[in-house]
């Protein structure tokens, strides 16, 4: 059985039409044509919604127990980034089009991944160790602080690539590297408490539920620790030692490298013991 | 001789020094230092697991293996420079909250408004107002924020309205929670862990705690409970499988807590939901075949393979005698699930049920027409004609293959644990109250110019939005009975 891979095909998709649809308005220069784009993203995350819980209900559990669950749940979360960020007026979607653009892509992206042959959307029966509620509380406030960090990569990438070094160059110039700073200081303000209580704090319980010890060193545990550090480190030289532009961009671009790498890159760096997500 | 700093100087100078341990400068390097360290800590194989030296020089070449093994990069979490940069991180920490909680509680305590800085980072609405007394104007400000649910703080300029004062503490909460977890991490070391191997033949025993010294210099043979008050008994376990019947869905352990041989819990513990009694946790850590333990019933058969020559029974590393022969037979190992290796080594999967049952046989000695016998065989329970060696002197068929099982229980006291847990959530607290709680904060003030007399409302950033600010304006106006309103947005 292969419970909602039908919806999370149509909410790819969706998120490709809202992709291209945003790029489409970067390139011919029309803001109106950004802000349709929200709704196939809108469509793609109803459709998507409704398949994890076809698929939470036919698993019994959150469906983020194997990799490609994980990424269609990546991808998902990906899009919450993307409207709430819309929802909560921290970005209007005619503005800023490279990041909507930049983070429908990664969603589409992410479930086109996720339907390749390389991984089976068959319903897989859960082993002990992931049948706990502490998981579910774990992976997903996880990956949606991930999501949140994705808006901060895609509107730190853009400000990087936009500003050339040389920030202060024109109002309006200015103006858009000033709102992409927000957008991205914004997003690591909403991210960083999901991710910080789910990774850590929730990980850690789950740990010692499972495992008896609540830190161990373990591969992924050591760069999530790693990730969170970086975030840290973004909010405190924003917040207290006043940088702005390219050098907090820069750390937010490292933090979502590393929170990819500790999602998809240790485990074929070294197993450990989530070597099954 | 050097005199004496005066008293100022000293406190200045200690003063600094204060200053600079809790300061921000120094909480970036020494994050991004534990960032680095731990990075390489999670790529280069940890320690107890590191590689032997000579995988780790051929791994890394001569140079990284000299930085690897002088820097302990092989065991970065336990080393002196490790631990050392957290405690200074900590003493960082400690330092900054100290100077951050006292300011925010004396500005608490004072109705101080929050930093100045915050104040522009919100939206501003002015508003023209009709030439009303001066008291009736700031009457009618006060009623609307009080409506409002504002805390009214007057002020001779001004009058300002605070929601959610008290998590201008927040930050503070967040640094005090990472103290308390680093604080549970500290009484780790007073950590205890040790590992009951319950064997199928010991269920129902009692597991009592260990004997003074016993367990510690190795004299005890049957499992034992160290640092226990209390006895342990296994009545059951085992698992249980998937519809697929392949897929284990749950490994677990009946158990019987014993005091003073009066039964006083019974439970049963599985992988996700230990027991703890008394401080020590148990839980669920491994099941499976005791291969060790497993005993045989073969026929062996002469070389034609049709007669049969002896029917022997033995358990592993058990040795017998063919009958009309001087050739002895050695079960040498029992495999439940017998899987090859990359090599062609022959390895024990770990599997629910014995999926592959075979046995490796050693025969040695001098047959019944007087050649010299000596090789190994492997032979399987559910594919009896197939042998590892296809021309041997005596076939051997497996006739009963059983293999009984066992099941691991960690037993751990980690008086860390309930501290770090306590640490985590004043942490998550903390991070709730400064990332989605922010204090709002109104500053209302009557201004006159040649223009007129304005209303000037300026909200911090916690304040919604702009259309927060002009609502309560105009809510203002409207207490005032004018509506005339322009903005400096």
């Amino acid at each position: 059985m292969a419970e909602g891979s039908g919806l999370f095909t149509v909410a790819g998709v969706g998120y490709a039409c809202g992709a291209f649809l945003h790029l489409l308005s970067a390139l011919l220069r029309r803001a109106g044509l950004s802000r349709v784009a929200t709704a196939p993203v809108a469509a793609g995350f109803v459709a998507q919604t409704a398949g994890f819980v076809l698929r939470g209900l036919a698993l019994g559990t959150l469906p983020v127990t194997n990799t490609y669950e994980t990424l269609v749940f990546y991808g998902w979360v990906f899009a919450l980034g993307y409207l709430a960020m819309l929802l909560l007026g921290r970005w209007k979607a005619g503005r800023l089009r490279g990041v909507g653009g930049g983070v429908a892509a990664f969603a589409a992206a992410t479930i086109a991944l996720a339907s390749s042959p390389l991984y089976s959307p068959e319903l897989q029966p859960l082993v002990p160790a992931l049948r706990s509620h502490w998981l579910i509380l774990h992976v997903s406030f996880t990956l949606v602080g991930e999501g949140f960090f994705l808006v901060a990569f895609v509107a730190s990438a853009v400000t990087l690539f936009r500003s050339g070094g040389r920030i202060s160059q024109g109002k309006a110039r200015s103006d858009v590297l000033e709102r992409l700073d927000d957008l991205a200081y914004r997003a690591v303000a909403v991210g960083f408490p999901f991710f910080t209580v789910g990774g850590l704090f929730f990980g850690a319980v789950w740990a010692k539920h499972a495992w008896g010890r609540y830190w161990g060193w373990d591969p992924k545990e050591t760069f999530m620790l790693v990730t969170w550090l970086v975030y840290v480190l973004y909010l405190h030289v924003r917040l207290r030692r006043g940088w702005r532009g390219r050098r907090t961009a820069w750390i937010a671009v490292l933090g979502f490298f590393l929170a990819l790498f500790t999602f998809a890159g240790v485990n074929f760096l070294v197993r450990g013991l989530h070597s099954y997500s | 001789m050097q005199s004496r700093l005066p008293r100022t100087e000293t406190a200045s100078r200690f003063g600094g020094v204060a200053r600079f341990l809790g300061s921000i400068r120094l909480a970036v390097v020494l994050l991004v230092l534990i960032a680095v360290a731990a990075a390489i800590g999670g790529v280069v194989p940890q320690a107890p697991t590191t590689p032997g030296a000579e995988t780790l020089y051929h791994s890394y070449g001569a140079f990284w293996y000299r930085v690897i093994t002088r820097l302990a990069f092989d065991d970065v979490f336990h080393s002196p420079w490790f631990l050392a940069l957290i405690a200074a991180l900590a003493l960082n920490l400690s330092l900054c909250t100290i100077r951050r909680l006292a300011a925010s509680v004396r500005g608490l305590m004072r109705g101080a408004s929050p930093a100045a800085g915050r104040r522009h980072e919100g939206a501003g609405i002015r508003l023209a107002i009709p030439g009303q007394g001066a008291e009736d104007v700031r009457s009618a400000i006060a009623a609307v924020l009080e409506l409002r649910r504002f805390r009214v703080i007057r002020r001779d300029d001004a009058l300002v309205g605070e929601r959610r004062r008290l998590t201008r503490l927040a930050a503070d909460v967040i640094h005090l929670g990472v103290l308390v977890v680093l604080a549970g991490a500290l009484l780790g070391i007073l950590r205890f862990e040790g590992m009951l191997v319950v064997h199928e033949r010991q269920r129902g025993e009692i597991i009592a705690p260990c004997a003074f010294g016993a367990a510690a210099l190795g004299q005890s043979s049957s499992p034992c409970l160290e640092r226990g008050t209390f006895s342990l008994r296994v009545d059951d376990f085992g698992v249980e499988v998937h519809p697929d019947g392949l897929t284990p869905k749950s490994y677990w352990s009946d158990v019987t807590i014993l005091e003073d041989t009066r039964e006083v819990r019974t439970a049963r513990i599985s992988v996700n939901r230990p027991l703890t009694h008394r401080g020590i946790s148990f839980y669920q850590m491994t099941y499976g075949y005791d291969s060790g333990a497993a005993r045989v019933r073969l026929a062996v058969r002469d070389r034609t393979g049709d007669a049969s020559v002896a029917e022997v029974d033995l358990g592993v590393g058990e040795t017998a005698p063919i009958p009309g022969s001087s050739v002895w037979i050695t079960l040498a190992r029992v495999f439940a699930s017998l899987g090859v290796g990359e090599g062609g080594e022959p390895f024990d999967r770990p599997t629910t049920t014995a999926e592959n049952p075979a046995a490796l046989f050693q025969l040695v000695g001098t047959d019944a027409l007087g050649e010299e016998v000596a090789y190994h065989d492997l032979v399987f329970g559910r594919f009896p004609d197939t042998h590892l060696n296809p021309d041997v002197s005596y076939p051997i068929r497996l006739l009963e293959v059983e293999i009984p099982t066992r099941v691991g229980i960690r037993y751990v006291i980690s008086p860390g644990y309930p501290v770090a847990w306590a640490g985590f959530a004043v942490l998550s607290l903390g991070l709730v109250g400064s990332f989605y709680l922010r204090p709002v904060w109104i500053d209302v003030r009557v201004t006159e110019d040649d223009t007129g007399r304005w209303l000037d409302v300026r909200a911090d950033d916690g304040a919604r939005s702009k259309r927060d600010v002009l609502g309560i304006a105009q809510q203002i106006l409207a207490a005032l009975g004018d509506r005339e309103v322009s903005s400096d947005g």
